[in-house]
């Protein structure tokens, strides 16, 4: 009985080789279909082998190397330009992205420097600056300072800011109406 | 020196060559080009069967390794790299196919029967050339690599980006097409 034909691999093996794996000679001498197999792909690979291509002139490799030349120039500029543009869009980028978060910082600034302004704006003087005092005092007789038992300056001082502008406001509607 | 040991000295070399371009040194990418652009010629012009096309195919060939080189990390030789661009750009060009360029031959000073013999062994070749550029694709780049380039099967199935068995069962198709093409004078597809 006949065994399997040979694979593809085993008749390339036989085609290009004259030493074969016994068994597969042995495969052959019973199977005129792998026989037939193994013989075109020795012959096919015996043309193969017999055959030129047209060398080209010596002039050939020389021209074919400075075209190349010129080609991996182009090449290298094009490289040159992408890096740049590369850049430049990063630059681009970059300054977007200032652009678009400067009012933001800006505007935070701005909101801590108002907060600053408030402190400043809505705080009555300090009590030692507020030059309403010497005022004040001059028109207490001392008598009634010392009838209320405390100084005003002293009394002025232990008040909360609240008070203060409370007392400042109500002595300047006083003051006022006295005018 | 062996051939082998010439071999392995080529792709050391080809090495050396490849971290001096990656090193800054333009010129080291002229030497390689230098040193592979017949191989990549012949593999080309056995693929395309013209001059013309080999060449265009040559250049394309050369740009992209220039492109890719500094990729290159040496899994592989040089020259099975290259090779393996070189397939890849064979198999997706699209040709004008223009016609094969007649070779022409000084013949001044040579007796007839010189010239008979060069005449039918460039004929024979010519055939030949015809039948392998009727080959399908793979099993064309299979037979030029193997037979042309004295790759081994390993580095054909690498560079094809197959298995060895299946690179050894393309050439298998390859040379049985080539010698049933040949017995019918080229006639029609295998």
């Amino acid at each position: 009985m006949k065994s399997r034909h040979l694979s593809d691999e085993q008749a390339l093996d036989l085609a290009m080789s004259e030493a074969g794996l016994d068994e597969n000679h042995a495969h052959l001498e019973e199977c005129d279909v792998c026989r037939d197999r193994v013989r075109h792909a020795r012959d096919g690979w015996r043309l193969a082998v017999d055959t030129d291509i047209p060398e080209p002139s010596p002039l050939y490799w020389e021209a074919s190397k400075r075209r190349l030349g010129r080609e991996l120039d182009a090449e290298d500029a094009r490289r040159r330009q992408r890096r740049w543009l590369t850049l430049a869009a990063t630059a681009a980028a970059i300054l977007a992205t200032i652009a678009i978060l400067a009012p933001v910082f800006v505007g935070l600034g701005r909101d801590q420097r108002a907060e600053t302004s408030v402190d400043a704006w809505s705080a009555l003087p300090r009590v030692e600056d507020d030059p309403s005092l010497p005022m004040i005092e001059r028109m207490l007789d001392v008598e009634t300072e010392h009838a209320i038992g405390c100084c005003l300056g002293s009394c002025v001082l232990v008040l909360s800011d609240e008070e203060v502008r409370v007392v400042s406001e109500s002595l300047r509607v006083e003051m006022g109406r006295s005018l | 020196m062996s051939h082998s040991e010439k071999a392995t000295a080529s792709v050391g070399e080809d090495a050396a060559l490849v971290k001096a371009y990656q090193r800054g040194e333009r010129e080291a990418f002229d030497t390689l080009f230098e040193r592979h652009q017949r191989n990549v010629y012949r593999l080309c012009y056995r693929f395309v069967n013209n001059h013309e096309d080999a060449s265009d195919l040559v250049q394309e060939v050369f740009i992209k390794a220039y492109r890719g080189i500094l990729r290159f990390r040496g899994d592989s030789s040089f020259s099975t790299w290259l090779y393996r661009i070189a397939v890849n750009t064979c198999l997706s060009y699209r040709s004008l196919r223009r016609p094969a360029m007649e070779e022409f031959h000084d013949d001044k000073g040579a007796n007839a029967n010189d010239v008979i013999e060069r005449i039918e062994k460039d004929e024979r070749s010519r055939q030949l050339r015809e039948a392998v550029s009727r080959l399908p694709e793979r099993q064309r780049i299979t037979l030029i690599l193997k037979v042309y380039h004295d790759l081994k099967h390993a580095d054909v199935a690498h560079v094809m980006g197959t298995t060895i068995g299946t690179a050894k069962a393309n050439l298998f198709h390859a040379l049985t097409n080539l010698k049933r093409l040949l017995e019918k004078g080229q006639g029609g597809a295998p």
